[in-house]
């Protein structure tokens, strides 16, 4: 039997969507939602690996799921520190104004609709500024890198089991034995 | 103690000490002095690459709200209490997990208030976030075990007949 498929290249390819998804200022308000861009990160790497494995190879397994799960969350958290930081080093002043724009009409739609009281708007312009200023520094960046290579891992680990779950082939079922007819 | 029932302790104590962590993050705020303070933010830190951890959304202990808000509370702890239910309703050594469907069918209500929410179609209450949550998270529990202690089982056996075949290549 053939080994099975190297895992590096849909880690690579899972890692850079975590990546994305989570360092692109707006998008990553996904990941607000219960770790959503991150679980969906792992299982698109589960379901990218499961694609390269062909017929004739080692049949996977949950524990491929898991480790390439933890990887594309490594490769993940790098991805988002290096997007964060092109941003960062590109964009410094002028992102920071078009993000603070950005976020004023988001919130401003939010109190519109109804979707977030009144009351929290405020408290959520500070911790949008608050996080901004935190998060555009070296040190911020190092913290920012040191967080995601704990969270990203677990969450990615856990997408790439529901991963498995739901791409896993189904057995065959077992064909009941026709009845002989009488001679 | 057999393989499956380590393993299953494994993930016991680890959501155990995530659910901990979110609990302790407002007591160490108010009561761990300065020390404890440095503590909570770091945990606040952590959690808030997962949440968005709005005060109006969140519980609150000794008036500082948890690690996370309402809803991803309601997420861990039933995910939690999941993981304690487990082994009463299924055996450990079970690898097959249920019907996929059924994952679906726990999260769908969750995405959508959260989505309706969001879009302003309606404005979900604290009820409604602690109960769609809790059945994502207590749902979520009965997939994730058995996959959990599945790929584990596998990765210690691989490293098992691994070790035993370089041993047995040394002494040859």
């Amino acid at each position: 039997m053939l080994d099975k498929p190297s895992k590096w290249r849909s880690a690579v390819l899972g890692g850079i969507a975590i990546g994305l998804v989570s360092g692109i200022p707006v998008i990553s308000l996904v990941n607000c939602c219960c770790c959503a861009g991150i679980l969906g990160g792992g299982v698109l790497t589960y379901y990218l690996y499961q694609k390269e494995h062909a017929e004739g190879m080692v049949p996977l397994e949950s524990s491929d799921a898991l480790i390439v799960g933890i990887m594309a969350g490594l490769v993940g958290a790098f991805v988002q520190a290096v997007v964060h930081g092109i941003l960062m080093v590109l964009f410094a002043g002028v992102s920071q104004d078009l993000m603070r724009n950005l976020f004023e009409k988001l919130i401003d739609r939010m109190e519109q609709s109804g979707s977030i009281p009144s009351g929290t708007v405020d408290q959520l312009r500070e911790q949008i500024e608050s996080s901004m200023k935190e998060s555009n520094t070296m040190w911020g960046l190092m913290v920012n890198l040191f967080t995601s290579l704990i969270i990203y891992p677990i969450f990615s680990m856990l997408g790439g089991l529901l991963g498995y779950g739901i791409f896993k082939p189904k057995k065959p079922q077992q064909m009941q034995p026709t009845p002989t007819a009488p001679q | 103690m057999n393989l499956s029932r380590r393993i299953y302790a494994v993930l016991l104590i680890s959501t155990g000490l995530w659910c901990l962590a979110i609990v302790l993050t407002p007591i160490l705020r108010v009561v761990g002095g300065e020390a404890g303070a440095t503590m909570a933010n770091a945990c606040y830190r952590g959690f808030s690459r997962i949440c968005h951890q709005l005060d109006e959304r969140s519980l609150h202990l000794l008036g500082a709200k948890f690690g996370v808000c309402i809803r991803c509370t309601a997420i861990y702890f039933s995910f939690f209490f999941g993981v304690i239910v487990y082994p009463f309703v299924r055996s450990l050594r079970t690898k097959e997990t249920p019907d996929m469907r059924w994952l679906f069918a726990a999260i769908a209500p969750m995405v959508l208030d959260a989505l309706f929410n969001d879009l302003g179609i309606f404005r979900s209450g604290e009820l409604s976030r602690v109960i769609t949550g809790s059945v994502g998270g207590f749902v979520l529990a009965f997939f994730i075990v058995p996959l959990f202690i599945d790929a584990i089982t596998q990765i210690l056996i691989h490293r098992t007949s691994q070790g035993e075949t370089h041993y047995a290549g040394q002494t040859q």
